[in-house]
C-alpha cells in the first residue's frame, strides 16, 4: 500500500512538476540526433538499451556507437538477424590470394525519423504567434557494419526552413582497430565522410545526444557542423579521443582542425566493460535502465584556419557531467575567438534533468553568452521542459525557452521576450 | 510305510487346499492394484490461433498428495538478451537458478502483482542467483536492463502437465485415475478450466474452445 502510495505520489508529483514548469513560465513570457531503430530489429531488442529517452544515449548505446554499432565484447550472440557472408571466415588464411571476407547486413538496415513541432510565441512583438511544422524533419537512417572492423553511417534529412524543405546528406565509413597489434584493440580507428558529428564539440554535452527541442546555445552560436574529412579516434574503460582534419571550404584547400578527448570516472566503460551491479531483494525494485552512477570530464579544441565568411576561428571548450542514480547534471564552457573581427564569445551554461519514470524526463538549462569586442550580442535564457516517451520510439516534448537577455533582438527593435517560445516536439522513428 | 506316505500324501495334500485358498484372493486381487498404479492419459487440444506463437500450458489444478519439488534445481538462463526458457512450469517449493550466461549484465524481476514478487539485483557474467517459490501461480519475470525480454514461471502444485506445441496440441501422460479440474495458462489467453474424468490406463480426450484474449 505504502510502496502505491509513493508511486501516485510520485505520478503526481513528476506531472505536476512537469506541466507547471512550462505553464509557470508561460505567465512570465528546436535539437538533432540520431536514433536507428535498424539496430532494434536487428538485436531484437528495444530502443532502451541504447537510448534514454531517444536519442539520447545511455552509457550501452555509447558503448555500442564508439565499437562501429556492434554490441561491445561478443557482438555475434546476441544478433537475431543474421548477416550476409561476403566470403567465409577462412578465407583470412588466404589473404593476400582472396578479398579479405566480410559481411553486409541481412536486412538493409534503414529508419525513419519524423520529427514534428507547434511553436507559440506568448509575448513580444511576433505577429505569426503560432505555427505547426508537421513535419518539420524527415530523415532516412541507415548505419551498420561490415564484418568485424568496418562500420557505416549514412542519413539523408529533409528539414522545413520556412516554406519549403532543405537536405543535408552526410556518410561516413570507419575502418576500426588498425594497428591493433601495436597499439591495442580500439585505439586507433579511421573515420572517412561527414566526420565530427560526435566529435566536434563538448563530449560530455553533445547536441545530437540531448533530448531537448532547443539546441545548445554554443552550436547555434559557434558554427558547428558536420563537415567532409578525415578522423582518427580511439578508446579505452576510461578514455576516448579523436582528431581529424576536414573543409569548410571547397573552394580554399585550408584545411580545419580538431582535437577531443573525454575521460569517464565509474559507470559501464566507454569499451563496454565494468558497469552497474546491484544485490535486490525483498522489497526491493531494480534500478532504471539508465542509471550510469559515474563522473565524465571532456574537452576539445578547434582551429579553422578558412572560417565562415574568410574569419578564421578558434574554438576551445570543456564540459563535466555527473550521473548519480536518476539525476545528471552537467556544466560547459567555451570560448571562442575570431581572427579578423576580434570577437570573443564565451558561453556557459549548466543543466540538469531527472528521471522521474523511466518515461518522464523534466529538465532544466541555463546558458550564458558574453561576446566581447562587438556590441549587441549577449544572450541569456532558460530551456524548461520535460520529454516523455508516449512508447519506447514515441517521443513528446513541451519545452519553453525564456530569454532573460537578448541583445541581438533589442538591437534590431524587437524585445528579449520576442524569442521566448512554448514548443511542442512529436518525435518518432521506426 | 504304506501308512506312513499316506499320512504324508494328506498333509501335502492339505497344505495345497490351504496355499490355494489363501492365495485365491491375492491372485483375485493382483489384476486390480496394478490397474490403479498405471494412471490415465489425458490428451486434447487448446484450440487458438494464439497457442501457435504462444505456447499454452495445460495442468491438473490439485492431485491429492505431496509432490516435492525436484532435487536438481529448474534453470532459468539469460542469453543472447533472452530468457530461455521462455515458460518454466515448477512444483511449489522449487529453488530456481537463474543464470547470467551473456557478456552484458542482467537482472531478473517479477512485477507487484505476480505469485512470488523479487528482485535478484543487477550482476555480471557467469553470476548465479536463487529464487525459492512458495505460492502458486504466475510469476512473469523481466530484465530492468532489456526491457524487452520476457518470461514466466508457473508455479504448480503437481507434475501433471504439459505444453502444447505448435498445433496446440498436448499430451498428460501416468495421471492418478480420479476427478480433476484441467486448467490452462497462456501469457496471451484467458486461463480456462474443464473437469476431467482420468480412468486407469485410458486417454481423455478433451478440447478446450472459445479462448479469449487476456
Amino acid at each position: 500500500m505504502n510502496g502505491k502510495d509513493g508511486k501516485m505520489r510520485r505520478i503526481w508529483l513528476g506531472s505536476i512538476f512537469s506541466v507547471v514548469l512550462s505553464i509557470l513560465f508561460l505567465a512570465f513570457f528546436s535539437g538533432k540526433a540520431n536514433a536507428i531503430p535498424a539496430f532494434a530489429r536487428k538485436y531484437k531488442t528495444s530502443c532502451v538499451l541504447c537510448h534514454a529517452p531517444f536519442p539520447r544515449l545511455t552509457a550501452m548505446g555509447e558503448a555500442f556507437r564508439l565499437n562501429g554499432y556492434k554490441l561491445p565484447q561478443a557482438d555475434e550472440i546476441y544478433v537475431k538477424e543474421q548477416p550476409v557472408s561476403m566470403g567465409a571466415e577462412a578465407y583470412k588464411k588466404v589473404f593476400p590470394e582472396a578479398i579479405w571476407p566480410s559481411t553486409i547486413p541481412g536486412l538493409p538496415p534503414l529508419a525513419v525519423r519524423i520529427i514534428g513541432d507547434a511553436n507559440y510565441h506568448p509575448f513580444g512583438h511576433q505577429t505569426d504567434r503560432s505555427e505547426f511544422n508537421f513535419p518539420q524533419e524527415f530523415t532516412i537512417l541507415s548505419a551498420g557494419s561490415f564484418g568485424e572492423n568496418f562500420a557505416f553511417f549514412a542519413d539523408v534529412g529533409f528539414e522545413k526552413e520556412d516554406d519549403s524543405y532543405s537536405t543535408n546528406p552526410k556518410a561516413w565509413l570507419m575502418w576500426q582497430n588498425l594497428f591493433s597489434g601495436l597499439v591495442g584493440e580500439h585505439h586507433f580507428n579511421l573515420k572517412a565522410g561527414n566526420v565530427g558529428r560526435h566529435t566536434i564539440a563538448l563530449p560530455d554535452t553533445r547536441n545530437e545526444n540531448s533530448f531537448t527541442i532547443e539546441d545548445y546555445l554554443y552550436v547555434t552560436e559557434l558554427d558547428f557542423d558536420n563537415e567532409p574529412g578525415f578522423q582518427v579516434d580511439g578508446y579505452g574503460r576510461h578514455w576516448r579521443y579523436g582528431v581529424g582534419v576536414v573543409e569548410t571550404d571547397t573552394d580554399n584547400s585550408d584545411k580545419d582542425f580538431y582535437g577531443t578527448v573525454a575521460w569517464k570516472f565509474g559507470g559501464l566503460g566507454y569499451d563496454g566493460s565494468g558497469g552497474k551491479s546491484e544485490a535486490g531483494g525483498v522489497g526491493t525494485t531494480p534500478s532504471g535502465y539508465w542509471r550510469d552512477d559515474s563522473v565524465l570530464f571532456g574537452g576539445f579544441i578547434y582551429r579553422s584556419r578558412v572560417g565562415i565568411n574568410a574569419d578564421p576561428y578558434d574554438r576551445i571548450g570543456g564540459d563535466a557531467r555527473i550521473n548519480y542514480k536518476d539525476v545528471s547534471l552537467a556544466a560547459g564552457y567555451i570560448h571562442g575567438s575570431n581572427d579578423q573581427t576580434k570577437e570573443n564569445k564565451n558561453i556557459w551554461f549548466g543543466e540538469t534533468y531527472y528521471f522521474v519514470f523511466p518515461w518522464m524526463v523534466p529538465y532544466l538549462r541555463y546558458e550564458n553568452l558574453s561576446v566581447t569586442n562587438v556590441g549587441n550580442k549577449d544572450q541569456a535564457r532558460f530551456i524548461v521542459g520535460s520529454a516523455m516517451l508516449l512508447r519506447a520510439n514515441i517521443r513528446a516534448n513541451v519545452e519553453a525557452r525564456i530569454y532573460t537577455k537578448n541583445e541581438p533582438r533589442e538591437a534590431a527593435g524587437g524585445e528579449k521576450k520576442d524569442d521566448d517560445q512554448i514548443a511542442f516536439r512529436l518525435d518518432w522513428a521506426f | 510305510m504304506e501308512a506312513s506316505m499316506k499320512k504324508s500324501f494328506s498333509l501335502g495334500l492339505f497344505r495345497c487346499v490351504l496355499l490355494f485358498i489363501f492365495s485365491l484372493p491375492l491372485v483375485v486381487q493382483t489384476p486390480s492394484v496394478s490397474a490403479a498404479e498405471q494412471g490415465g492419459t489425458i490428451k486434447g487440444v487448446v484450440d487458438s490461433p494464439y497457442v501457435k506463437r504462444y505456447p499454452a500450458l495445460v495442468y491438473i489444478d490439485y492431485v491429492n498428495g505431496k509432490f516435492p519439488p525436484p532435487k536438481e534445481n529448474p534453470h532459468m538462463s539469460q542469453k543472447g538478451m533472452v530468457f530461455r526458457p521462455h515458460i518454466l512450469p515448477i512444483l511449489k517449493g522449487a529453488t530456481v537458478d537463474f543464470t547470467n550466461d551473456d557478456t552484458v549484465a542482467h537482472n531478473v524481476f517479477s512485477p507487484p502483482g505476480s505469485a512470488t514478487p523479487f528482485n535478484l539485483g543487477i550482476y555480471g557474467t557467469g553470476v548465479k542467483k536463487t529464487e525459492t517459490f512458495n505460492h502458486l501461480g504466475e510469476v512473469p519475470l523481466l530484465c530492468s536492463v532489456h526491457p524487452e525480454m520476457s518470461a514466466f514461471v508457473i508455479v504448480l502444485q503437481n507434475p501433471y502437465y504439459a505444453l502444447t506445441d505448435n498445433d496446440g496440441n498436448f499430451e498428460i501422460k501416468n495421471v492418478p485415475p480420479g476427478k480433476y479440474q484441467l486448467k490452462t495458462w497462456d501469457e496471451k489467453l484467458k486461463a480456462s478450466s474443464q473437469p476431467v474424468t482420468v480412468a486407469p490406463g485410458k486417454t481423455t480426450t478433451v478440447e478446450f474452445k472459445g479462448m479469449t484474449k487476456r
